[in-house]
């Protein structure tokens, strides 16, 4: 360390400094080094935004467990619908074909999810066609539904936690909601309705949660269920509406200012409108109208069905009765609800009562304005009812909140008691509904109702379905894209052979082709363009018998009938397109030669089997030529075709 | 008179908890306003004496019985700072007995006060008796100073009321110790090497010369200990010189401006050479990547379908992940809350003397117009000045920039420091430069045009008393004050809505790693000099650090205070920022890629999986446009062979993401703003593809330039929308950017 001289004097101070203190005497204002101007401006900068408003209590392993334990039920209770009772649900099975389609077809193609109403659930059961036996034995039907079922359960769990129903009453309420028979069965049968319901459910749930918490999540979480709903049921536009209508009320009566109230709006209807547009923009590039979705009414075509309800008109009053039917069937509480939200949201100065109520006159007012709408009494289905029992628990479970915990429990109790026997005597009575009259058959007797009939005009069961797979996957040639279908009617058949690739549809190479092959599936090169067409008898509307309408009688020239299930025909295509003048003069005549052939019972004569042919070699015998009335797996009657529109109106929906 | 005083220290803490200990100098005259029977029956010693407030020491724990005695005896309130008792029994058996004076003499406050006797508030009373203080400030300055336990000078001088070479001056006088003016010394006179650097701060002292007796220090306050403790290390005499804090610190700079700037450039380089970005890619990874193009273009060649094929099945996967990933950490932010209440309740609550040194640093380069706004927004924080040390960061040749900070005469707890030039010339390096010397137990980066949330300090100290040691780091929300300025500000805004308001706390509620934001980061400053700091390499030095700290086993949390800052409003300054951002992530991620198994085993499979998605993530902009191509190309053309590119499944996920993927940011930006209640941005989220467009020609140019100029720092002119101010802010727009 070196040493050094210090030199520090000039820089010490003095230590007087009279002269300083003098001056500094003259100015004795704190000194104010921020501009007034700049700090006024640094004032302006927004406050810290609200902070969490109260968070609702959450219990994730209860809804969990409630999930599961309802998930596990009516899932097991589905596996025996399905395996013991046979009763399919089409609507279901025409949206797993395509869901399977789409995962499987070769190549796969996007376009199989269709453009038909409900057109989320053929993309929800993608992820479950992706194994394909649990979707070629329809497994998959009653475990989405069981999923979605176990999912609303949930939903109406935290509904009620919000409106402080104690755990007990809650676990009474909902297994008291959830052995309601309807529920039960669409629960268990792979139905879209229950998918919808769920998404309302959520959306109820969210509107009251909301109400109390004010939470942005909550209002997503509406907003994204009821977008998705609309592209379950288009029918839920209306309650859509019903929900804005509601937020827009309880944002009000929170004197929450107009710009509030806009935004608020704006998330919870940008997921329905988007949802709206994507669907437009669809049908403006596959169909080349964005409103072909609205005028168009295609729905799925239950070929279990002849339709024949299809022709009962309705008025505004008839549909009226109908729904009064249908509410007091099914959710006869939601009758009570109404008036609860109403004195409920006197008495409590809240206006999500208010909202409650609208929306829930809206779930009301979808079928109804639908019926009279399409003049079509049939699309007041029963199930409506389900979505009515949703909102019943969800106003009555409001009714309670505040300390009437206890009240609007016992009244949910009592109105979902009620709704038990109700809905059994409904679901045998009410002529509007889908095989849920056999249903209930099957647990009465716990017999299968495969061949019965259900109110509805529907012939239960799914053997025809079967007994056409397996002959087409063990009795002709494995070629890729040798069957020409229509797949909004054969989808049963190509869904339960497990090998959509030998399938020819309009997915494959687009509508225009499909069409050119229907019109001469021979070919102009001299090669046919394929070898089979297989013709739904069933229903009508199916374009290849359209076209050929005696090829499934063999009264067409070069078009051989092989095989005939009681829905379903396979026609052989000749390998030369016959002369031109010998089409144009047999195109009418049915034919005397006799054909083959229809098995002498359906796929498993000793009782249903959950085994399809896509899993297994079962053996076919051909026996004789049949008639096309021949009764290969029941008592249907092909119904003649009568040339018209294939674009059936909507039903079952 | 009674001025026999014991020369007797005691160290004192203000909290039972032993935060922030000092040593106070004991008077038998202040310690005689009790009688020596309640002083020993509860272990208590008055320590100072003001104005009808009696300081006591006491016990660990606080006694409500000694406290009610007190008061009744002396008929004062009470202020109660706490110390051993072993050391405060042995402080009155000195006190009453070793003074020569009869235990029981008693002195009256009026006594006290017209006899000076009362040592510590004597400095308040010296100042007022010199006209340099008001009585009205004085008065303000005591309750200050009662309810931050500062002292009294330093109270005074930081809010303005009194010069600080005037409380030299006084204190001078009070301490008989000659003072210095260091303004003008030469640095090169100063000794070097003669003290550790450890020790001068600590100490806060700088020898200013020696000779073979003494080594002259200018000290900010008297060493007691520390004077031994310099003695000892030196083998010379001590003799101190009063200088004022700003002034000793800036000699310390001064002396080892070469070693700190060393320091701040090759610090992190030279302990973690892995972690640092000075080079953007290592051998192994040029080797790597080289091969990688090899095989992909000899794979082009040989089969051209199914190797495109590949690579969009890759990057649909990569794509979907990442946006799935978004989803369910802003998901997870809508339930979020926050680690610790910071309401207005509990921070009402805090002993502002319980308030540790908080520095905040504040990087500015050519932002001479935003001074005035930065002092504001620094001087609106809710928190003790005396406990501020404000780091205004200067590059030396920003002269203009300098010249406004001295010209608005700044109270002391702002230090103007000025970075020396040497390259990088970056935000990072100046922030290490800063770090050297930082008198905070945290550290806080603003920068010049923030408007930080007043009671954000504070919310932090909260947040590090009770939260697990673990977290080190705590990020506020980023925001900004010029929102409704064009479509662009509306849109950033929403962007940063959604990073800040969901992203980052659902990262948070994850526990996955946070890249850090620009600003408003607050740090433990041990924590943050054992990861080593910033990294002056890397343009994005936030998210790197972040990445780092969580490396290292530390944790960042994030906290319900929001900062404004200013928006771009231009599209070609936002180009450039937005531009240095994506080169920076595009940067940390090549860093921490370098080793990923051993990145892996750091950070553990999901912290590995979520920088993949988050950081690596970044390339999706560079991809945007290349999709984008392909789907205008093929929906006018048909072209088969776009077709070809994308079979089946690939096609079904490039939908997907087409179709859900941008309608689900869309939706998070647009909840992320009714969230935040920013309701008038809210329908612009609609809109917010366009955005993403501009964000990938940022990408693009940040992806060039990280080929190219990898270390140049695209500098953002802030300043350009100061609204109510924009006067100020127009006449010194720096009309060019800084250069690396």
């Amino acid at each position: 360390m070196a040493d050094e001289r210090v030199e520090i004097d000039p820089t010490v101070e003095d230590r007087g400094g009279t002269a300083v203190r003098e001056e500094v005497r003259t100015r004795r204002i704190t000194r104010d080094y921020v501009d007034p101007e700049v700090r006024a401006h640094i004032s302006e900068v927004p406050p810290e935004p609200r902070p969490f408003s109260p968070e609702a209590p959450r219990a994730g392993w209860e809804s969990g467990l409630i999930f599961a334990f309802f998930a596990v039920a009516y899932g097991v209770i589905g596996y025996f619908l399905l395996t013991d009772a046979r009763i399919v649900d089409f609507i279901s099975l025409q949206h797993l074909n395509e869901g399977y389609m789409t995962a499987w077809n070769d190549p796969p193609r996007l376009a199989a999810i269709g453009l038909d109403p409900a057109s989320l659930i053929s993309v929800i059961y993608i992820p479950f066609a992706i194994i394909k036996p649990f979707a070629t034995s329809l497994v998959a039907l009653p475990v989405m539904t069981a999923i979605a079922a176990g999912l609303l359960m949930a939903s109406l769990n935290s509904l009620m936690r919000n409106c402080e129903i104690n755990l007990v009453f809650r676990v009474v309420l909902l297994l008291l909601f959830g052995l309601n028979p309807m529920f039960v069965f669409y629960a268990c049968n792979g139905d879209p309705v229950v998918v919808g319901v769920f998404l309302l459910g959520v959306a109820l749930a969210s509107l009251v949660s909301w109400g109390i918490t004010d939470q942005t999540r909550h209002l997503a979480a509406a907003g994204l269920a009821m977008g998705l709903a609309v592209m379950v049921d288009y029918g839920y536009l209306l309650v859509a509406a019903g929900f804005a209508i509601a937020f827009m009320l309880i944002s009000a009566s929170k004197r929450d200012d107009g710009l509030k109230t806009r935004s608020t709006l704006l998330l919870f209807l940008t997921p329905v409108v988007y949802a709206l547009l994507f669907w437009c923009l669809m049908n403006w590039v596959l169909l080349g109208d964005p409103f072909d979705w609205v005028t168009a009414q295609d729905g799925v075509i239950q070929v279990n069905t002849t339709g024949a309800l299809q022709a009962i008109t309705t008025d505004f009053g008839d549909s009226l009765g109908d729904l009064f039917d249908v509410t007091l069937g099914i959710a006869p509480l939601a009758l009570l609800a109404g008036i609860l939200a109403i004195v409920g949201s006197f008495l409590k100065k809240d206006a999500t009562g208010w909202g409650l109520l609208i929306v829930g006159l809206c779930i009301a007012a979808a079928p109804v304005i639908r019926a009279v709408a399409a003049d079509q009494a049939n699309l007041l289905d029963l199930s409506y009812g389900i979505s009515l029992a949703v909102f019943a628990v969800a106003a009555t479970a409001w009714f309670g909140k505040d300390g009437w915990g206890v009240v609007g429990a016992v009244i949910m109790a009592v109105g979902l008691i009620a709704a038990i026997p109700l809905s059994w005597n409904a679901m045998q009575d009410y002529r509007f509904q889908n095989q849920a009259e056999a249903f209930t058959r099957w647990v009465d007797s716990g017999d299968s109702q495969e061949g019965t009939s259900s109110l509805g005009d529907y012939k239960v069961g799914i053997d025809p379905e079967l007994a056409m797979a397996n002959y087409i996957n063990n009795e002709i040639p494995q070629e890729k894209r040798s069957i020409l279908v229509d797949q909004n009617f054969s989808y049963g058949v190509m869904l339960t052979s497990g090998r959509p690739q030998n399938f020819y549809d309009r997915v494959d190479e687009g509508e225009e082709k499909w069409q050119a092959t229907i019109d001469n599936p021979w070919g102009k090169d001299g090669q046919r363009d394929v070898d089979y067409l297989l013709i739904t008898t069933s229903r009508a509307g199916d374009q290849i018998a359209k076209k050929w309408p005696t090829a499934v009688q063999g009264g067409e020239a070069g078009l051989t009938p092989v095989f005939r299930t009681a829905r379903y025909v396979l026609v052989e295509v000749s390998e030369a397109a016959p002369p031109s003048g010998e089409r144009d003069q047999e195109s009418n005549a049915p034919r005397t030669t006799p054909n083959p052939v229809t098995p002498t019972s359906p796929v498993s004569p000793n009782g249903p089997s959950l085994t399809t042919p896509s899993q297994t070699q079962t053996d076919v015998t051909p026996v004789s030529p049949t008639s096309p009335s021949g009764n290969g797996t029941g008592t249907n009657t092909v119904e003649p075709n009568n040339g018209s529109s294939s674009a059936p109106t909507l039903e079952g929906e | 008179m009674a001025t026999a005083a014991v020369a007797q220290k005691l160290l004192v803490r203000d909290s039972t908890s032993g935060v922030s200990e000092r040593m106070v100098t004991l008077s038998a005259a202040v310690a005689h306003l009790l009688p020596v029977e309640i002083c020993r029956r509860y272990h208590i010693v008055p320590i100072e004496f003001d104005r009808g407030l009696i300081t006591m020491a006491g016990p660990v724990s606080f006694n409500p019985a000694a406290d009610r005695a007190v008061r009744e005896q002396t008929g004062y309130e009470t202020r109660w700072l706490f110390a051993d008792q072993t050391e405060l029994d042995l402080a009155i058996d000195r006190l009453f007995a070793g003074n020569g004076r009869p235990a029981g003499t008693e002195f009256s406050a009026d006594d006290l006060l017209k006899h000076g006797l009362a040592v510590p508030p004597r400095l308040g009373e010296s100042l007022a008796s010199q006209g340099l203080v008001t009585e009205e400030q004085l008065a303000a300055a005591v309750a200050e100073q009662n309810r931050t336990g500062s002292r009294i000078g330093e109270v005074l001088v930081h809010g303005g009321a009194l010069e600080e070479t005037e409380l030299l001056r006084v204190l001078s006088e009070q301490l008989d110790m000659p003072t210095v003016d260091l303004s003008d010394f030469d640095a090169e006179r100063a000794p070097r090497d003669v003290l550790p650097d450890e020790m001068c701060h600590r100490l806060h002292c700088v020898p200013i010369a020696i000779d073979g007796e003494s080594i002259y220090l200018a000290v900010a306050d008297r060493l007691d200990e520390g004077e031994a403790e310099v003695e000892s290390y030196t083998g010379r005499k001590v003799q101190q010189f009063l200088a004022t804090s700003n002034d000793i610190s800036r000699l310390q700079r001064r002396i080892n401006r070469e070693r700190y700037t060393e320091t701040a450039t090759l610090g992190l380089r030279e302990r973690f050479p892995d972690s640092s970005a000075h080079q953007v890619l290592s051998g192994g990874q040029k080797v790597f990547l080289g091969l990688l193009l090899l095989v992909f273009l000899g794979f082009l060649i040989w089969k051209p379908i199914p190797t495109m094929v590949v690579l969009f099945a890759t990057l649909a996967i990569f794509y979907t992940l990442t946006s799935a990933y978004k989803l369910i950490a802003g998901y997870a932010a809508l339930g979020h809350r926050y680690l610790v209440d910071t309401g207005p309740e509990t921070l009402a609550a805090m002993d502002e003397r319980t308030l540790p040194v908080y520095t905040v640093l504040v990087p500015v380069y050519k932002e001479a117009a935003v001074i005035p706004y930065l002092v504001a927004g620094i001087e609106s924080l809710d928190y003790p000045k005396t406990k501020l040390d404000v780091r205004l960061l200067c590059e030396e040749d920003d002269e203009e920039t300098i010249q406004a900070i001295m010209d608005m005469d700044l109270p002391p707890h702002f230090n103007a420091i000025v970075v020396p030039p040497s390259q990088p010339q970056t935000k990072p390096k100046a922030c290490n430069f800063g770090l050297l010397g930082a008198k905070g137990e945290y550290v806080v980066i603003y920068d010049a045009e923030d408007r930080p949330d007043p009671l954000q300090l504070k919310k932090a100290v909260h947040m590090f008393e009770n939260v697990d040691d673990s977290i080190v780091c705590i990020q506020a929300k980023l925001n900004f004050f010029n929102q409704q300025t064009n479509i662009l500000t509306r849109w950033f805004s929403i962007e940063y809505s959604m990073l800040f308001d969901l992203v980052l706390p659902g990262l948070d509620a994850r526990r996955d790693p946070i890249p850090l934001g620009g600003t408003s980061n607050h740090i433990k400053r041990d924590e943050l000099v054992e990861v080593g700091g910033w990294d002056p390499y890397n343009v994005t030095e936030d998210a790197d650090l972040g990445v780092r700290l969580h490396q290292a086993g530390y944790r960042t949390t994030m906290m319900d205070s929001t900062t404004y800052e200013e928006a771009n409003t231009n599209l070609p300054n936002w180009i450039r920022q937005r531009s240095r951002w994506i080169k920076g992530y595009l940067q940390t991620w090549l860093v921490y890629m370098r080793n990923p198994f051993r990145f892996l085993s750091n950070v553990g499979l999901k912290g590995f999986l979520s920088f993949q998605l988050l950081i690596g993530g970044t390339f999706m902009f560079l991809i945007n446009p290349i999709f984008w191509f392909l789907t205008t190309v093929f929906a006018l053309t048909q072209l088969g062979i776009i077709e070809d590119f994308f079979p089946g499944w690939v096609y079904f996920l490039a939908a997907a993401q087409l179709f859900f993927g941008n309608f689900v940011f869309v939706y998070l930006g647009l909840a992320a703003s009714v969230r935040r209640g920013d309701y008038s941005l809210a329908p612009y989220a609609l809109f917010l593809p366009f955005y993403w467009g501009l964000m990938s020609v940022a990408a693009w140019k940040g992806f060039g330039q990280l080929l190219t100029n990898p270390f140049y720092w695209e500098k953002t002119e802030h300043g350009l929308d100061l609204g109510g101010g924009a006067e100020h802010a127009h006449t010194a727009t720096p009309k060019k950017a800084g250069v690396a």
